[in-house]
């Protein structure tokens, strides 16, 4: 290879850096009981899913009593206020579980359905209203949306188990109703009623509706964008490009590569790609016009203007009018929302310095006013040692929604306590 | 009862991936150094990246070239993680990779610079630097491992050297 002096001196700074790492110890343990530990963790959730197709996650719910506010978050060792009062005949069977808890669950009571607005989790509980849905001790929940049956899909591992996720469709009353694969991704249609997954391990992607039952699958490498109704957007690079999939007619036509999320009405897309400039990041962002044939951009953003607020799309706000996401902060352990405007790509919410909302999840509410987060409520922001949930307005004027929770005990990691739906 | 046949065949196992690992974890833990920046991350990266390879080391064992293959773990499995809003990570008790102080040189600032900007690039971009300039791999070999076209490693690499460029240029003026 012929190189050039920078070339040289790049080679010679990486030799140098390299040079002073040492290994002291042995790599093997840590790698083959991390491996153990996987393989046993799976082993307990296949003998789940054959044995009783029940449960992942199987809940203990239970009713807080009276009109007061939601319970006061819990560590997992936190015993249930109530004896679930089951609604449903026990199995004759009884279900082998990960869970120690009972093997049914009695479905919500009448009215108590989980909404967008009214769910949130905590450690390995998911709650809304009064009720707590409480998922096998040590879950993990990575992220989580309410489907339109008031059923859930969740994205999460154990604590003590594998690093790699699971996700699974969860009935109202928390029941697995479909374990959708491992490692993967997915994307819930704007009305609640499809889900797009694609698992990690295989070049299936499938469409399900919210009950769990299989609307349609197709093989293809390209990764999770989006879907609206019955039409499933597939994210490509640019030498497959992006696919729209009508899941109803099998059509599908060829999109512009890079395709991150779609309008609820389906004239819109947005685009997300990571390039190299001269500015020290490099992502850029689109909205494309999908009505025209030759997809124009609408509106772009990229290179050094953008820096050091890389805003990342992921989502169209209800009505269209925004674009939802994250800027990209601190190495990726944490992010701060952002909200830009469809139209001009002015920023509505977020940025650097004082502007960072700084969170792990949280969604624009259907009146595209007011937002949802998982907070980081740490002084300084940076390590992370409180987390709150908190309902604000895009003027940014806050207020919890449920207390703070302390941070310092999870060995200063920084993933959040409270989740919040997509 | 316990099949005595795959026992052993497991600790054949176990033993032919801890002596490959032995052999060459220093090398696996210096190029996960250069890909995420830190100690604590590079051993997780690595440790992350060895379990999955423990998993298939029967077929990966046969294979003409399992660096690279443990390679391509490791550069996949630190795309996935940038790219997560969330991340899991083990937590590591012990710091089996340590970093000393690079010695004290002449061009120790400008090295820093480099360095610090060499970690600001993104993860693929990264990867095929450290492929290309740091395991002295061609264009198709890092191609291969980034799962890319050489075209796009050219990409990554020239735009990545001429955004080191300008920066040091921006530094040293």
């Amino acid at each position: 290879m012929s190189l050039d002096q920078d070339e040289r001196e790049l080679r010679a700074m990486l030799h140098q850096r390299a040079d002073a790492v040492d290994v002291h110890g042995d790599l093997v343990p840590g790698a083959v009981s991390r491996r153990r530990r996987e393989v046993r963790t799976r082993a307990v959730a296949v003998a789940v899913v054959a044995a009783a197709a029940v449960a992942v996650a199987v809940p203990t719910l239970w009713s807080a009593q009276g009109p007061g506010p939601s319970p006061v978050p819990a560590l997992p060792t936190t015993t249930a206020p109530t004896t679930p009062t089951p609604t449903t005949p026990t199995p004759t069977t009884p279900a082998p579980t990960r869970s120690t808890t009972a093997s049914t669950a009695p479905a919500p009571r009448s009215g108590a359905i989980a909404t967008r607005d009214t769910a949130y989790a905590l450690d390995d509980t998911i709650r809304f209203g009064g009720t707590v849905l409480r998922l096998e001790k040590g879950t993990v929940v990575e992220s989580f949306a309410v489907l339109a049956n008031g059923g859930f899909v969740l994205q999460s591992h154990l604590s003590t188990g594998t690093p790699d996720s699971e996700i699974e469709i969860l009935s109202p009353a928390g029941r697995t109703v479909r374990a959708a694969g491992q490692s993967g991704a997915y994307a819930v249609s704007p009305d609640g009623m499809r889900v797009l997954v694609k698992d990690g391990s295989a070049n299936t992607v499938v469409v399900y509706a919210a009950d769990g039952t299989v609307v349609g699958q197709r093989q293809d490498a390209r990764e999770v964008g989006a879907i609206v109704g019955d039409v499933a957007y597939l994210t490509g690079d640019t030498s497959e490009g992006s696919l729209e999939w009508d899941v109803a007619t099998g059509q599908t036509m060829k999109l512009p590569p890079h395709l991150v999320a779609v309008s609820p009405d389906r004239t819109r897309a947005a685009l997300q790609w990571f390039v190299a400039t001269d500015a020290m990041d490099d992502v850029c962002w689109a909205v494309v016009d999908l009505t025209k044939p030759t997809f124009p951009r609408t509106v772009e953003r990229c290179g050094a203007g953008e820096n050091p607020t890389l805003f990342m799309p992921t989502a169209f706000s209800a009505n269209g009018t925004y674009l939802v996401g994250s800027h990209y902060v601190d190495g990726g352990f944490w992010f701060s929302a952002g909200v830009v405007r469809v139209t001009d790509g002015q920023v509505i919410l977020g940025g650097t310095g004082g502007q960072v909302v700084s969170g792990w999840t949280w969604h624009l509410g259907a009146g595209e006013s007011t937002f949802r987060i998982s907070r980081n409520t740490s002084e300084p922001l940076s390590p992370a040692t409180s987390n709150s949930l908190q309902a604000c307005s895009l003027s940014m004027e806050c207020t919890d929604a449920q207390p703070p929770v302390d941070l310092s005990e999870r060995g200063g990691f920084t993933e959040a306590r409270y989740v919040v739906p997509r | 009862m316990h099949d005595r046949g795959s026992h052993v065949a497991s600790t054949d196992r176990e033993a032919d991936f801890t002596a490959y690992v032995r052999a060459r974890q220093a090398s696996f833990a210096r190029f996960a150094y250069l890909l995420t920046g830190d100690p604590h991350s590079a051993q997780d990266l690595v440790q992350s990246a060895l379990a999955k390879v423990y998993g298939r080391w029967e077929h990966i064992s046969t294979v003409d070239s399992p660096d690279a293959y443990v390679r391509k773990v490791m550069v996949n499995e630190h795309t996935t993680w940038w790219r997560r809003q969330w991340r899991h990570r083990e937590r590591t008790d012990s710091e089996l990779i340590r970093v000393h102080e690079p010695a004290a040189v002449a061009q120790a600032t400008h090295d820093e610079d480099l360095w610090s900007h060499v970690r600001s690039l993104s993860p693929q971009q990264r990867a095929a630097v450290v492929l290309r300039y740091y395991e002295d791999l061609s264009e198709a070999q890092t191609a291969e491992i980034l799962g890319c076209t050489v075209g796009t490693v050219k990409s990554h690499t020239s735009r990545a050297i001429k955004s080191l460029r300008a920066t040091m240029t921006e530094v040293t003026s």
